[in-house]
Parts: structure tokens; C-alpha cells; sequence
């Protein structure tokens, strides 16, 4: 079973990356899972994902996220229990920091997972922003990457978008860093690089 | 021993702990909201609908794992407690959610930008009832805080009956603005406002504080060990960036626990998510008059070396460990915390909430690890 993180802001194009990841995977013949903090909230249609043959779980956080690490484990288990999914895609809190999943994941006792990929969204727009007020949070999403992604190249000038690449590189210079407008759709090609 | 002699061993073991005096014993507390009833067969909807059976599971979980303590004591609805501290909507099992379910917080703009203005020209309490029926219905909020209100006397009798110290015992919670706006504006939007219009947020945040502090001195005098919260989840270090903390955050922070501090108030830090850049600032808090209570993210080594002579540490065994670690994990992670304290300031305690899906086996381990490790004297 592997793992997918998609960590990002909030607002930054998570759900839309993860559906068409989801997608691919599912197109590919692989079984796959979905967890998001709360389906309601991100308007992910249960339904429409069961008859892609996907599973989505919801996280529950009750008030704050040390609990939704908590959760994250147990579902995961259950996951791995009852599903047997070749791919879970987890989409962690927008508002806390990424790191709670890594304290946690050491206390999975499920199938040994075939390994973590962990993609970071940025949204062009808004990253000189979210670096000046949010520094810590944006820059550990960065700096613990595997693959980089920066979305709505349709929305922002060529120039955002090479100010946020430099951002990222400059934070963590080995992830592979790819753009993409998500709102036109996931190119094939690029989803089989970020699917692992 | 009567019940009355171990509540005063136990009180007097846990006000050492924070005076960071030689314990006989580690003090060991209980907190977990939805663990108490999910333990006792209780469902979500009655312990969120029913204030009565919210207290009684949660001093029969303290009787069943026979603490020192327990953080809060519980009683009373939490959902509306929890719309008080977010200014947020939730999600209620029985009602929005299966009756089973934990209670969800729901994460949206509820608040609006104009909404400053109105706290400034409004003053915080009235801003705060007219703001309510966004969020919950307010004969309903009413009602709940009344009850609390009406039986927090009996509830601290009971524990002290039943020979157990509630830390927090103060009838109130406290919350710094910048947690309250977070939670109505949503984090997004909040955040997007200290960028965009700060002196605004500012503005806001000034009124809304002088009311608390104008409301921690006027706190009538009560017994027991005093503690209150002093929450803080979203203004974690491990989220703002220093400028902004440095102005919206911690000031706020100082000033309430000076004042709280000042009308003989413990404060308790009850910080969420990792705080470990800024533990140095703790140096300019009242020394041996607050405890910091972290979740299992901040850096306790570097809190007992830049605070360890100042302050007490309630905490901290990590949500995740107990949901999904074994008890040789729980034992372990107990024996480290215990020999990082040798004896002083420490209160064992779940970090931030038990959750729900809490192990029974890793909280009973918890306990058995507390005192087997914890005998010092």
C-alpha cells in the first residue's frame, strides 16, 4: 500500500489535484482510497467516488488536530483491514502543521506501507502572502516535499509563477517541481510522474 | 485513607508539581473528552446533548482509572463550549452527524471583515451576542452555560467528595483574540486580514482583550488549585510567522496571564501543535506560577532546558500514541518523560484530549506507567 500526502493551504488546489489523481489511479487499475478531513467542507460527492470504485474517508477532528493525527492512524488501519487499497490518498489538514502526520505514522500497525510520496501544492497567488504571515507552516510544507507543485498557472502571470518557483526551490532545491493549471485538468503524463 | 485526606495528598502533590518542588509521587490527571463516554458505552448525542451525563461519565472514568485529577472536569454540553472558544459552527452528533460520531468542528467564514468595525464600536460581550445566532441558537447556548454556571459548585464538590483535584477549576476559559477571530473569520480568511487590513484585526483584538483582563480582575475568589486555560491552537509558533507573532500572539499571551496571575490565578497553557520556537519567551512569565500543557508537538527537552527552573509541564502523551500505539509504547513514552523531570514539575497527562478512539488498554497503561515509574520519594 502506498501512501500519498498532498499537503497545500488551504484554497490552494488540493481537492482538485487529488480527484484527478484518484481518477488516474483508478484508470490505471489500481484500487484507491481517498481520506480528507471533511467531505462536506471540500465537496467531494461520496457517491461519485464509490462508483469510481474509490473509498473516501473523512477524518473527524473534533476540535483540533492532535486528534485528527490520531484518527489518521486508525483509519488508515481500518483502511488496510478492509479495503486492501494499492493506494491511499491523504489530504491532512490545510490548517495544521504537516508534521503531526510524520509523529504519527509510527504507530501504524497495518501492512508494511510500500512507501510515503509527499506532493506540496502552492498557489502562485497567494505564496508571497501565505510566506510573509505563515512562514513556518508554508515553509515545513515546502522543505518536507518529494515533489512540488505549483497550480492556477491559468490565474497567475508568468511572473507569480516564476516567483513561486523560485520560493520553493530556494526552500527545497531537490524536490522535481512541476506546474499546472488543474482547473483545465491533470495532463496524463504528469499525473504517472506525481502517482507513485 | 478518607476520600477527604487523599484529595488533600493528591492536592498538595500536584501544587508541589507546580511549584516545582520534590514530589512523593508524579501527579497523574485525566484528560479526554470523548474518550469518557466511548469508554462507558456512552453514545456521542447523549454526552452532547445531556450536561448531567457529561459530568457523571467523566468522574466515573476518574474514579475508573483512580488519577490524582483531571485536567477539566467536565459537565455541561461541550458543543457549546467549544462555539464559545471558536466562534464557529459545529457539527452535533444526534443532530448534523450519526449519534455516535464525534462532534466537527466546521471550518468556515462565519465571521466578516466588518464584523472588526462592530466589536470595536460595539464593545466584545455585546458584539459577542449578537454574533451568536450565527453560530448556534442562543437560548440553546444560554441554557448550556447556565447549567454550568448553576452546577460547577456541585461538580467540584463531587470530585473532592470522591477524593479528586480538578486542576482547572476556575468557571471559565480563557482565550487570546487572535483564537477567537481565527476561528469565526476561518483560518483562511484570517489570516489573508493580518496581510491585508492588521491595524483592523488589531483594533479588534485590543477591545476584546480589555475585556477579558477587565473580567479576570473582577473573578470572584474561589479554593483549589486555581487553574485556568489559556488557550492556543492556531497562534502556535509552528504556524505564524515571528513578526506577526511577536504582535499578535504574545503580548495578548502576557498580558492575560499577568493578570491572571495577579488575582492569585494559575494559568494554564493549553497550547496546541509545536510551540518549541518560541518556549525561550516562557523566561518572561511569572516564574513557578503557570503551567505549560502542549500536545505532544513541542520540544520538552528544549522546554526543561530554557524553562525548566520556571515552569511545570502538564502533558503531554500524544492523541496518536494512545489511539494506535501499544501499552509497551505508552510505558515507554511515560518512563522518558519522567526521567526527563526527575521529580519536578511534572503532571502525567494525556496531551491535549485523549481522543475518542483512545486504546482502554494504552489509558490503563498510561496510569500503571505513572505510578510505577513515577514513585520518587
Amino acid at each position: 500500500m502506498h501512501l500519498l500526502l498532498v499537503t497545500g493551504f488551504l484554497g490552494s488546489g488540493k481537492t482538485t489535484l487529488i480527484l484527478s489523481l484518484a481518477r488516474a489511479a483508478h484508470e490505471s487499475g489500481r484500487r484507491a482510497a481517498i481520506i480528507v478531513n471533511e467531505i462536506g467542507e471540500i465537496g467531494i460527492d461520496n457517491q461519485l467516488m464509490r462508483q469510481l470504485n474509490l473509498d473516501v474517508w473523512e477524518l473527524f477532528n473534533g476540535c483540533i488536530c492532535c486528534t485528527l493525527t490520531a484518527d489518521l492512524v486508525t483509519t488508515l488501519q481500518k483502511l488496510d483491514a478492509d479495503y486492501a487499497p494499492d493506494l491511499v490518498i491523504v489530504e491532512p489538514s490545510g490548517a495544521a502543521d504537516p508534521r503531526n502526520l510524520l509523529n504519527a505514522l509510527p504507530y501504524y500497525r497495518g501492512r508494511p506501507l510500500d512507501g510515503i510520496r509527499w506532493i506540496t501544492v502552492l498557489d502562485p497567488l497567494r505564496l508571497p502572502m501565505l510566506l510573509e504571515v505563515l512562514e513556518p507552516l508554508i515553509t515545513a510544507g515546502i522543505r518536507q516535499a518529494d515533489v512540488l507543485l505549483v497550480s492556477k498557472t491559468d490565474l497567475a502571470s508568468s511572473e507569480e509563477v516564476a516567483a513561486a518557483e523560485a520560493a520553493a526551490r530556494e526552500i527545497n532545491p531537490a524536490a522535481p517541481l512541476f506546474t499546472v493549471a488543474l482547473a483545465s485538468g491533470l495532463d496524463a503524463a504528469l499525473a504517472a510522474e506525481l502517482l507513485p | 485513607m478518607s476520600n477527604e485526606a487523599l484529595y488533600q495528598q493528591r492536592y498538595d502533590r500536584i501544587k508541589k508539581a507546580i511549584n516545582l518542588e520534590l514530589v512523593d509521587q508524579v501527579p497523574v490527571v485525566y484528560m479526554g473528552s470523548a474518550f469518557a463516554p466511548r469508554w462507558h458505552g456512552m453514545t456521542m448525542a447523549e454526552f452532547c446533548e445531556n450536561p448531567e451525563s457529561s459530568f457523571q461519565v467523566n468522574l466515573a472514568t476518574v474514579k475508573r482509572l483512580d488519577v490524582d485529577g483531571v485536567n477539566l472536569a467536565g459537565g455541561g454540553r461541550i458543543t457549546p463550549l467549544l462555539t464559545s472558544l471558536w466562534m464557529a459552527r459545529l457539527g452535533v452528533p444526534g443532530r448534523d452527524l450519526p449519534a455516535d460520531s464525534l462532534w466537527q468542528v466546521r471550518e468556515a467564514e462565519v465571521m466578516t471583515t466588518d464584523d472588526y468595525d462592530a466589536i470595536v464600536n460595539m464593545g466584545w460581550s455585546a458584539f459577542f451576542g449578537s454574533y451568536l445566532p450565527r453560530v448556534i441558537d442562543p437560548q440553546e447556548f444560554g441554557m448550556s452555560m447556565g447549567w454550568v454556571m448553576q452546577n460547577t459548585p456541585r461538580i467540584q464538590q463531587a470530585y473532592r467528595e470522591a477524593g479528586y483535584v480538578i486542576v482547572c477549576d476556575a468557571p471559565a476559559n480563557v482565550n487570546i483574540p487572535f483564537e477567537y477571530l481565527c476561528g469565526g473569520r476561518s483560518m483562511q480568511k484570517f489570516f489573508l486580514d493580518l496581510y491585508r487590513i492588521p491595524d483592523k484585526v488589531k483594533a479588534a483584538m485590543d477591545v476584546i482583550q480589555a475585556e477579558q483582563i477587565a473580567a479576570i480582575k473582577a473573578a470572584p475568589p474561589f479554593g483549589g488549585i486555581r487553574g485556568i486555560w489559556v488557550g492556543g491552537w492556531r497562534s502556535a509558533s509552528a504556524l505564524v510567522a515571528p513578526r506577526l507573532w511577536n504582535k499578535f500572539v504574545w503580548p495578548y499571551i502576557v498580558e492575560q496571564v499577568e493578570a491572571l496571575v495577579s488575582v492569585g490565578i494559575t494559568p494554564v497553557l493549553h497550547w496546541d501543535q509545536d510551540w518549541t520556537r518560541d518556549l525561550v519567551r516562557l523566561q518572561e512569565l511569572p516564574a513557578k506560577k503557570c503551567i505549560l500543557n502542549p500536545d505532544g508537538m513541542t520540544d520538552l527537552r528544549k522546554f526543561k532546558e530554557l524553562v525548566g527552573d520556571r515552569m511545570a509541564m502538564m502533558g503531554d502523551i500524544p492523541a496518536s500514541l494512545l489511539a494506535a500505539g501499544t501499552p509497551d509504547d505508552v510505558y515507554a513514552y511515560v518512563k522518558d518523560q519522567v526521567a526527563l523531570f526527575e521529580g519536578r514539575g511534572l503532571i502525567l497527562c494525556p496531551g491535549c484530549d485523549a481522543p475518542i478512539n483512545t486504546k482502554p488498554e494504552n489509558m490503563e497503561a498510561f496510569v500503571a506507567a505513572a505510578r510505577e515509574y513515577g514513585k520518587v520519594g
